[in-house]
């Protein structure tokens, strides 16, 4: 584990983070607004998804998909860059842990719409009321991403010991 | 914490402001007008939390913000930003009731949709660059 937090801090991706005063703003700055891209459709899709506004035709939210992909993607490559930029400190840091389980969580409860929801939803009537598992897959997609930003906020606070 | 409760403000306002642009720009076609006033109302909300949550962080450190130039700019943006959701929300509803998923968006609700995302854009990067200037 350590020897890969090292090698971490030898990459570039390092070097880019640390060596310009002015990377860690900007990429700050673009993660802010790949959480907003993200937050927006998923708010749209997870309302949809627990029978909110079903003048909505429930499937078609889909097309809000790739504004969550490109938030998310923006959020994973800026992301990254900060992990690599401060490994040793995010590693130990118990708010950016939390917030690294509630992601692969949140992609699980992703994986378990994509295989089980959104199949049986496709013969359902377009306008009506959504299944249970849908209403829970929507509640907790919401719960769990609020909680990855609430979390994320808390690294700088919850991070402050010794190396 | 004030803080924490501050960024999701953001991305709930930020977040259906750009869905709500986007669809007033021609995206998500099949999402009724209609259908877009509950999401006005979510983000009412969002911006409500972060007024009063941006409150209090402000009072915490009130000479410090009124002096500071970054912190004043954000402000305008946030101002004009809440302007355009308040602008959109009576020309969205005028729009129509989703059985015209094609329905016909005035081009002066459209240039308030591009401000809408420029400004919020804007408020994003002033108030993360408050912490650095």
């Amino acid at each position: 584990m350590n020897s890969v937090l090292d090698w971490m801090e030898t990459t570039w991706i390092n070097a880019l983070a640390l060596n310009y005063a002015w990377t860690w703003p900007i990429l700050e700055t673009l993660h802010f607004i790949g959480m907003s891209l993200l937050i927006g459709a998923i708010l749209v899709m997870d309302l949809r998804l627990i029978g909110v506004q079903r003048v909505i035709p429930s499937l078609t939210v889909h097309q809000l998909l790739p504004m969550a992909f490109i938030g998310f993607g923006l959020n994973l490559l800026t992301g990254i860059v900060f992990l690599f930029g401060d490994p040793h400190r995010y590693a130990i840091n118990p708010a950016f842990q939390i917030k690294a389980v509630l992601i692969v969580l949140a992609g699980l409860n992703a994986l378990l719409y994509a295989v089980k929801v959104a199949p049986a939803m496709s013969n359902a009537p377009p306008h009506g009321d959504t299944p249970a598992l849908a209403k829970a897959v929507g509640a907790t997609s919401l719960a769990l991403w609020i909680g990855v930003i609430c979390f994320g906020r808390l690294i700088p606070y919850l991070g402050l010991g010794e190396l | 914490m004030m803080i924490t409760l501050h960024s999701v403000g953001l991305a709930v306002v930020v977040g259906l402001a750009i869905a709500i642009n986007l669809r007033l720009l021609g995206r998500f076609r099949t999402i009724p007008f209609s259908s877009l006033r509950v999401f006005f109302t979510i983000a009412w909300v969002g911006f409500l939390v972060n007024f009063l949550s941006g409150a209090a962080l402000f009072t915490s450190q009130a000479t410090g913000y009124v002096t500071d130039a970054t912190f004043l700019i954000k402000m305008a943006f946030v101002l004009v930003g809440a302007a355009t959701l308040g602008y959109l929300q009576p020309a969205v509803a005028r729009i129509g009731d989703g059985h015209g998923a094609d329905s016909v968006v005035p081009s002066g609700t459209r240039t308030a949709a591009v401000i809408s995302l420029v400004v919020w854009a804007g408020a994003i990067i002033t108030g993360r660059l408050i912490a650095y200037l």
